[in-house]
């Protein structure tokens, strides 16, 4: 399998060109996508290196770029993607480790690292694994695999409605009868500036309403 | 001392020409004034014949009638809020799907246009705009394209 490597960018790019050109070693097809970044003047840059480069004209959120890659990799006719984070967090070899898991016919396949993170994300983990039944350790993970079957699944209308590729995602995915499964992985220390989903306390409170308010409604 | 009987008539009526100017001006869509003109009617009529109001009162058991005015006020203020929350969390999701759709148009044509300018010689490179969309040699790229299952939304 040949698949399709998607990389989410927002206001990042600094770090991108690195995380790009360590990428094109082990994967041909990488798509960019710029999720409506302030400016946008790299992505001339990058298509002059010769990247293919996807531009959202204003901020979709997360889930909302990766969404974008679905349905550019399922009218490509791709059989798989993997999202891989452009602020170096990420190593190319892990994306690596998911590509087999994706042929033996797994869905969802979650790179985790569970020694990633600081108390609060460890504390939202704690929480929400248990109220949500899925026990996934690692469902904030931004590296993943997708199987063309999950990626028709999750562009449909339950998950528009979703901002990150979370636990949301997995929540659903497992409802829709896809088949998940987590790979451990090593990540490198943040280069970027900050966690997209959890830079502050004020964040964590919210992320942690709104998704447990969605596992509730959702269980019920 | 005026009778507050014209205070309300005068407040009914001034909802009334606000929305009315609103359609008018395009502002406000039809349908939406609606309700805004149920409640000017509203105003309007309970404040002419405020006994209707007493008579609501009595058979739903409110001893004060015009504390029964202010949960109806508060009633319909919340649901027309609650109606617009739902409107807004609706059209966030059209917009992004819109977005994402044209994103990947946007794409493709590109991919297109570039396999194009491949494949024509440069000195016809000019008609290039015109010949997008014909039929002919353009087709089998095309075809291409199509998602083979129906699972795709584009």
């Amino acid at each position: 399998m040949n698949p399709l490597i998607l990389v989410p960018v927002f206001n990042e790019w600094p770090h991108l060109l690195p995380v790009l050109q360590n990428l094109s070693v082990h994967f041909s097809e990488i798509l960019v996508i710029d999720d409506g970044s302030d400016d946008k003047s790299y992505l001339r840059l990058l298509k002059n290196d010769g990247f293919e480069v996807i531009d959202l004209s204003f901020n979709l959120g997360h889930w909302g770029a990766i969404q974008t890659g679905f349905k550019y990799a399922l009218n490509k006719k791709f059989e798989g993607v993997i999202t891989f984070d452009g602020d170096g967090q990420h190593l190319p070899e892990s994306a690596l480790r998911l590509v087999p898991l994706l042929e033996q016919g797994f869905d969802v396949v979650i790179g985790k690292d569970n020694d990633r993170g600081g108390w609060s994300r460890k504390f939202c983990r704690g929480v929400l694994n248990q109220m949500s039944g899925l026990y996934i350790s690692d469902f904030t993970s931004g590296l993943r695999g997708y199987s063309r079957t999950a990626m028709s699944h999750l562009i449909q209308d339950p998950f528009l409605n979703l901002d990150y590729q979370d636990l949301g995602v997995l929540f659903m995915a497992k409802k829709k009868g896809l088949k998940l499964v987590e790979v451990p992985v090593s990540m490198e220390t943040r280069v970027g500036e900050k966690s997209k989903v959890f830079p502050n306390f004020a964040s964590v409170m919210r992320y942690l309403f709104i998704t447990l308010t969605f596992i509730i409604a959702r269980r019920l | 001392m005026i009778s507050y009987k014209i205070t309300t008539s005068i407040l009914g009526i001034a909802i009334f020409l606000i929305i009315f100017s609103l359609v008018r001006r395009g502002k406000l869509q039809e349908k939406y004034a609606l309700t805004w003109f149920a409640i000017g009617i509203a105003v309007v009529v309970l404040g002419v014949f405020p006994v209707i109001l007493d008579k609501i009162a009595k058979v739903t058991g409110v001893s004060y009638a015009p504390a029964l005015l202010f949960v109806i006020a508060v009633g319909v203020l919340l649901i027309q809020n609650l109606y617009l929350f739902i409107f807004a969390s609706q059209n966030e999701v059209r917009i992004k799907e819109l977005l994402q759709e044209v994103a990947v148009l946007n794409k493709l044509v590109d991919e297109l246009q570039e396999e194009r300018k491949d494949h024509l010689n440069p000195s016809h490179g000019k008609n290039l705009k015109d010949s997008i969309g014909a039929d002919g040699e353009n087709k089998p790229v095309a075809d291409n394209h199509k998602p083979a299952d129906g699972n795709s939304s584009l």
